[in-house]
């Protein structure tokens, strides 16, 4: 259990009548985690071995049809090889 | 990681997304740690920041352990964000650690190779400042005009300081110019003409009140991402708020915009106008609002174009500032030609578009926010478009409300704090004096203790960032040191500037040029020495927004190698230029760096960077706290300065609230920011109580009092359109336009080390209509050959880029050195402002 993983947490903004679909659709791509719901705000974190891996799904988040907005609220990457390959 | 710091990483990230996404700052304050308590267990030790990229200037907070930084969040109790980062946040963390890291003095040896990454070898940073500092004090003594200092809008508050009292109290020189000309010089002059007073009278909180935005040459979605998150949750929670896009270009702004009003051909300059002209023509304008606030004038006009040498010393290029008086009534004669059939004809835009604006701003009820940035400053007729802006606020009263007013918005992370507040231009001194002033000279000799008439020998402004370019290809600059900035391929007509064009253009390669650096860029390698400098929170700084908030950002690690604090690099070369120099009868270094650095001992005399900054703040924030300096005090009373109209606070204040807006007033002693400028209300809620009380009027039309401006009263300057300096014709007949998108900052030196943004947006493109592109019998991915009057450039053709142009458009970004788009743009800038116009070059397209 002990894999590097890169932690991020993320407010999804959608359109309002996409927020559910959008929601629906989040936990089917990977890594992504969906843990509430506020107004047409969505509550994310993605777990990814690199800040890169975690940047490329937030970005695809993005595309999503109905999503305005993918803010980023918090990143941990101690884990990151790519950074830090003899860790923290 | 282990599972159980897993989990307690996982839970902190999801209560603080719980949090950010109920909105609410009271919600997150358990988040926040006011004193920087670590939030990420208690090895890890947490500091403050600000985001190190665009103008939006979001505070972040950074986590740090044995030396590393391991996490970073968005700062809820930064007001400018409240805990938002848009997801360039993933980057900022690794800005910091690409492999090519300049880690050590570089020093030229071979000047043939100059333009490459050749002929360096590295150098001990005593070798390297002894070089820079014998170039610069050879060039002082012999001729100061052949010297020059380029900045940036991103050289952090302090160090912009510094650099200044150095080049203008220290060598007496002005020229020095930031790269902050290139993108915000039109919006300053805008309100420096208009109010007498630099920067938005307004904050980012208008998002929240507004019933319209307006967007005017502004592709907020991609260069402003948290702000456009601000702006489109308003949107959400009132159906009823509505966004209009005025723009030349298809962008992801206008995509989701309720109305999109494409223009051309200077079509802004005419389209404010007719929007003056029906307020008036209809008697649909704030009537008491023009009465108690408002004086009319009109300027030079007929003043053609910047695109050679000798424009500013030409007859109408000398004569560009010029204003005089005008009655109410011939300012509505001079608007009277802008009727919807002349203004439609020359803008491009449908009649029953321009009423629709119209009808917002006849519309007293409504609260109007209109937001502009490069497309409107970087046009030639830049500081006119501005004009034209607050124009129309100004004469509807929708000004200076709450989510009513005009809102220049800006590219840098410190354009404001730094070349704007401090004055890091050609033409200035701190705190919107100027060098042609005597009263702005006295005053500031009196802060920085200097004899009396001292700095009359740079009365007369320097060279401006175009002028420096110009004078160095011409063989005219000896000695030019930049820093926070990568001129060789952000400047216009690159093909000129970094002699590639005639050979009596090569004067780059004559110079002895100094770049300041955190990575190789396309600058370094016309650098005869590179100075390895730290970056971000590798060091202690302060950064001011757009909003005009200033925040301070914590060192957190040391920098890599032997790569230094900027601030040492100028003390260790100020030390040696100013070798036995003396001011009077005292040592020149030591009467204007004594206070922080011993010469001798090669070291700063406080025991932190934070004493350092702390201890220089209370010197910067002099000039507009002047009661805490006996002479200074006694020349603002006696001059009527009013240098409370920019107070600042006690530097610790920025820390422990997370940033303030300024004005920032002391009350009951307690520090409190302005959001709103010029309006009467509690200091408490944002308004500017003090500053009207000090020195405004109350019970004036919608409770506002422009105490700044000559005479209370802002100036409403009649601006006519004019044409481009170049329109399409048969040998160039496309309107060719640069600009920044979302994944690359600028020119790219941090964002394009980043794999995963490198791959998201790997090259630039050229975005084309697709009609344009059959005619040419070109398709996506095909190489074309762009040739202006200037230069040429290969690129790749795409018909599905991020932006749509019209047919006769081209955009491109400028983020790629491969594809260096600035080859063809014009040499042409806005007269007044000398901001250069980077949106419509004319060209023509080959297949290549």
């Amino acid at each position: 259990m002990d894999e590097p993983v890169v932690i991020s947490s993320l407010v999804v903004e959608t359109v309002p009548a996409y927020t559910d679909a959008v929601a629906a659709e989040l936990p089917g791509i990977e890594g992504v985690e969906v843990h509430g719901i506020d107004g047409h705000k969505i509550v994310v974190t993605i777990e990814a071995k690199t800040v890169d891996e975690s940047h490329s799904i937030a970005n695809g988040l993005q595309q999503l049809t109905g999503v305005l907005n993918v803010n980023l609220i918090y990143l941990n990457f101690e884990d990151d090889r790519t950074i830090y390959p003899d860790g923290v | 990681m282990d599972i159980t710091r897993r989990n307690f990483v996982k839970t902190t990230a999801i209560a603080m997304a719980t949090a950010a996404a109920a909105g609410s700052v009271a919600s997150m304050a358990g988040c926040a740690p006011k004193k920087n308590e670590p939030i990420n267990g208690n090895s890890t030790t947490t500091t403050l920041a600000v985001c190190r990229f665009c103008g939006c200037g979001c505070g972040v907070i950074v986590e740090s352990r044995n030396g590393k930084v391991v996490s970073v969040y968005g700062d809820p109790e930064n007001d400018s964000n409240r805990g938002l980062n848009c997801v360039k946040g993933y980057y900022l963390s690794k800005i910091l650690y690409a492999d090519d890291r300049l880690t050590k003095p570089l020093i030229r040896e071979d000047n043939s190779k100059k333009g490459t990454s050749d002929g360096f070898r590295e150098a001990t940073w005593n070798e390297a400042l002894n070089l820079v500092a014998e170039k610069l004090r050879e060039t002082w003594k012999k001729d100061k005009s052949r010297l020059a200092f380029w900045g940036s809008g991103q050289q952090p508050i302090l160090e912009g300081y510094a650099t200044a009292k150095f080049w203008k109290a220290g060598l007496r020189s002005n020229n020095i110019d930031p790269n902050a000309r290139l993108c915000m010089a039109s919006a300053v002059v805008g309100f420096m003409n208009v109010f007498q007073t630099d920067e938005p009278a307004g904050c980012y909180a208008d998002i929240d009140h507004a019933d319209v935005f307006i967007t005017w040459g502004a592709n907020m979605a991609e260069a402003h991402p948290m702000l456009y998150s601000r702006f489109m949750a308003r949107k959400i929670a009132d159906p009823n708020v509505k966004h209009f896009d005025v723009t030349t270009l298809g962008t992801r702004t206008a995509a989701t915009a309720d109305k999109v009003i494409k223009f051309g051909n200077n079509g802004d300059l005419a389209i404010t106008n007719c929007i003056a002209h029906y307020l008036i023509e209809n008697n649909t304008y704030n009537h008491q609002f023009v009465t108690d606030h408002l004086q009319f004038k009109q300027g030079t006009e007929n003043i053609g174009n910047s695109n050679y040498d000798g424009y500013d010393k030409s007859e109408v290029g000398s004569k560009v500032d010029d204003v005089e008086p005008i009655t109410f009534e011939q300012y509505a004669e001079r608007l009277a030609p802008y009727t919807w059939e002349y203004t439609s004809h020359i803008s491009g835009v449908p009649e029953q578009d321009l009423k629709e604006l119209y009808e917002l701003f006849a519309n007293p009820d409504l609260k109007i926010t209109s937001f502009w940035t490069m497309g409107v400053n970087q046009h030639n007729r830049g500081t006119w478009m501005n004009h034209n802006l607050h124009n129309i606020h100004l004469l509807s009263g929708h000004y200076c409300k709450p989510g009513d007013g005009g809102f220049s918005l800006t590219g840098q992370p410190s354009a404001c704090g730094t070349a704007r507040e401090v004055g890091t231009f050609s033409h200035r001194l701190p705190a919107d004096l100027v060098v042609k002033n005597e009263a702005h000279r006295r005053f500031s000799e009196a802060v920085w203790n200097l004899p009396e008439g001292y700095l009359d020998e740079i009365k007369d402004p320097g060279f401006h960032t175009t002028k420096i370019f110009r004078e160095l290809s011409n063989g005219n600059i000896d000695f030019l040191w930049s820093a926070h900035n990568n001129w060789a391929q952000s400047m216009s007509n690159l093909t000129r500037f970094l002699g590639r064009g005639a050979e009596d253009k090569r004067g780059i390669f004559d110079a002895f040029i100094v770049v300041s650096e955190v990575y190789p860029t396309i600058s370094t390698k016309y650098a005869n020495v590179v100075l390895p400098a730290a970056m971000w929170v590798e060091r202690e700084g302060a950064f001011g927004n757009g909003e005009r908030r200033t925040a301070v950002f914590e060192k957190a690690v040391d920098p890599p190698g032997d790569a230094r604090w900027d601030m040492w690099m100028l003390m260790e070369i100020a030390k040696r230029v100013l070798i036995d120099e003396k001011i009077g009868d005292k040592d020149a270094f030591d009467l204007l760096f004594g206070q922080w650095y011993d010469k001798d001992a090669a070291e700063f005399k406080q025991d932190s960077q934070r004493e350092v900054c702390k201890s220089m703040w209370e010197e910067y924030r002099t000039f507009s706290n002047p009661s805490l300096n006996e002479r200074a005090n006694a020349i603002n009373i006696d001059k009527k300065l009013k240098m409370e109209g920019k107070q600042l606070a006690p530097y610790e204040e920025y820390i422990y609230n997370h940033g303030m807006t300024w004005p920032v007033r002391e009350v009951n002693g307690k520090w409190l920011p302005t959001k709103w400028r010029f309006a009467y209300g509690p200091q408490e809620d944002g308004y500017d109580q003090q500053g009207i009380e000090m020195y405004g009027e109350q019970g004036l039309a919608g409770n506002v009092s422009f105490y700044k401006s000559t005479d209370r009263k802002p100036s409403v300057v009649f601006r006519p359109w004019e044409p481009p300096a170049e329109v399409p014709d048969s040998e160039y007949p496309f309107v060719f336009c640069t600009g920044r998108l979302l994944e690359h900052w600028h020119t790219g030196t941090m964002t394009r080390r980043v794999p995963a943004l490198d791959k998201a947006l790997p090259e630039a493109l050229l975005d084309m209509n697709p009609n344009d592109a059959e005619k040419l019998g070109v398709k996506d991915g095909d190489k074309v050959k762009l040739t202006s009057r200037w230069g040429e450039v290969e690129i790749k053709v795409s018909t599905a880029g991020r932006t749509q142009p019209s047919e006769g458009y081209l955009f491109a970004p400028f983020f790629a050195e491969e594809t260096l788009v600035n080859l063809v743009q014009q040499e042409n800038y806005c007269p007044l402002s000398k901001e250069p116009d980077y949106k419509k070059t004319c060209v023509r397209v080959e297949k290549a």
